[in-house]
């Protein structure tokens, strides 16, 4: 190989890549764009009832006398006693990864889990139990970018799990977009 | 011209039969009603006597309910893009989307027929959900944040009045400029429209040419409602509000579940 092209060559390069490293370290950009949410192997499928947690990330909310079923973005759903409407009181909350919708029929809640629909027997609020999940009811989440999104996102990190949903969010210095 | 008169025929024909068909489907939509909770504008997920239905992105999935406790896929069509709600009025399925308004019956097999797509047509789609009633259809458009669901961006807020007394052609009445609404609940001629920085606006519609506001409780960012004749449910982005409608005239918020961020 001639000598001169392998340096200049050698020189486009370090040119080309300190122009990048300089041009993300002249300022730090915050900007709303989209984040990773993870799971790790099966644990995104557990599905939990616990007592009654703050409501921090409102999402949808579904009336079901005299209960209020308000999701919690991606995490659960939280239920609430509406009997005496001027004193409403949470009494459970659900944990269903990646869940975002809420229907009822009967004794029996739907909600997503991820890509899956679980149905729950909700007779008894305090005996609440999956008793069916289906599977691939939405397709799997791209593992590489938010599909459908314009803008910054957190790039993968494909070393803290899989990717099971994309969360808003305000990144800083984002080094990925589309 | 005297070649369209036989289409014209045919169209009516069709139509009095579809009709016929949806009719013949109310009585069973009906019955499973009582044992069904309300959704707010949002839903992706609704139940409709003995079917679930669920829309993502693209598509509506058909479940049968016919044993509850084991929803059965019956049926999965496309419907358009960028889909955002589903809401149900009687044996109708008003399904909002970035793209149109689309407007489907539920026959006796429960899988859902396409009445009628109605197209914005905008060059950048926004989000929004429906309701609607026997007579009207509202529609909110916003402008999208960074929403994984949602198109994009554009500059579209306003509140869409649709006629769709007959719902294999719906007309578009009227647009009402608003700040950026979102979740949309109809009572009677009692519209509630959550409308963001703006909050919690509650119109009169008996006139959709002059739709009037009732009242507005601007002190909170409002995302979405759910009116149970008489009772309001709103969510804020710091509350989740309770208001008692029962006397338009004296709407009192009666309760709130903070929210914790």
């Amino acid at each position: 190989m001639n000598p001169f092209k392998f340096l200049f060559g050698l020189f486009s390069c370090i040119l080309i890549l300190s122009a990048c490293t300089d041009s993300s370290q002249v300022e730090q950009i915050e900007i709303q764009g989209l984040k990773p949410i993870y799971a790790q192997g099966a644990d995104w499928k557990e599905i939990n009832v616990v007592d009654s947690r703050d409501v921090e990330n409102l999402g949808k909310i579904y009336y079901k006398d005299p209960f209020i079923y308000v999701s919690e973005v991606n995490q659960g759903i939280h239920i609430i006693n509406n009997e005496n409407p001027t004193n409403p009181n949470p009494i459970k909350f659900i944990s269903i990864p990646g869940s975002k919708d809420i229907a009822i029929k009967g004794d029996y809640l739907y909600s997503d889990n991820i890509t899956d629909l679980v149905v729950l027997d909700i007779a008894d609020h305090n005996n609440i139990s999956v008793v069916k999940r289906i599977q691939d009811i939405y397709p799997v989440v791209n593992q590489d970018f938010p599909e459908f999104h314009n803008g910054y996102f957190e790039c993968v990190d494909a070393s803290k799990g899989t990717v099971v949903g994309w969360e808003s969010a305000l990144l800083i210095d984002p080094k990925c977009i589309r | 011209m005297k070649s369209f008169i036989p289409y014209i025929l045919y169209f009516a024909l069709f139509n009095m039969l579809l009709t016929g068909c949806a009719d013949s489907a109310l009585s069973s939509s009906d019955a499973g009603n009582s044992d069904t909770g309300v959704a707010g504008s949002y839903a992706r997920f609704v139940t409709v006597g003995n079917y679930l239905y669920i829309v993502d992105r693209t598509d509506i999935q058909t479940f049968s309910l016919s044993n509850p406790a084991s929803p059965e896929k019956i049926n999965t069509q496309n419907i358009g893009s960028q889909i955002e709600s589903i809401f149900n009025y009687q044996d109708k399925l008003f399904i909002g989307s970035g793209s149109g308004l689309y407007i489907y019956t539920i026959p006796s097999s429960g899988i859902p027929e396409q009445a009628a797509a109605y197209d914005y047509s905008f060059p950048i789609l926004p989000c929004d959900p429906v309701v609607a009633n026997e007579t009207y259809a509202y529609v909110t458009l916003h402008d999208a944040d960074f929403e994984a669901n949602c198109g994009g961006f554009n500059i579209v807020n306003e509140l869409k009045i649709f006629n769709v007394s007959d719902i294999y052609n719906p007309q578009e009445l009227i647009s009402y400029p608003m700040f950026k609404p979102k979740g949309v609940g109809i009572d009677g001629s009692t519209l509630f429209v959550c409308d963001d920085l703006d909050g919690l606006k509650i119109f009169d519609v008996s006139d959709p040419y002059n739709m009037v506001m009732i009242q507005q409780f601007d002190s909170f960012q409002a995302f979405d409602v759910i009116p149970l004749d008489g009772l309001l449910l709103c969510v804020g982005t710091d509350n989740i509000y309770q208001y008692d409608y029962t006397d338009l005239n004296n709407i009192v918020e009666i309760s709130r579940i903070p929210i914790k961020s």
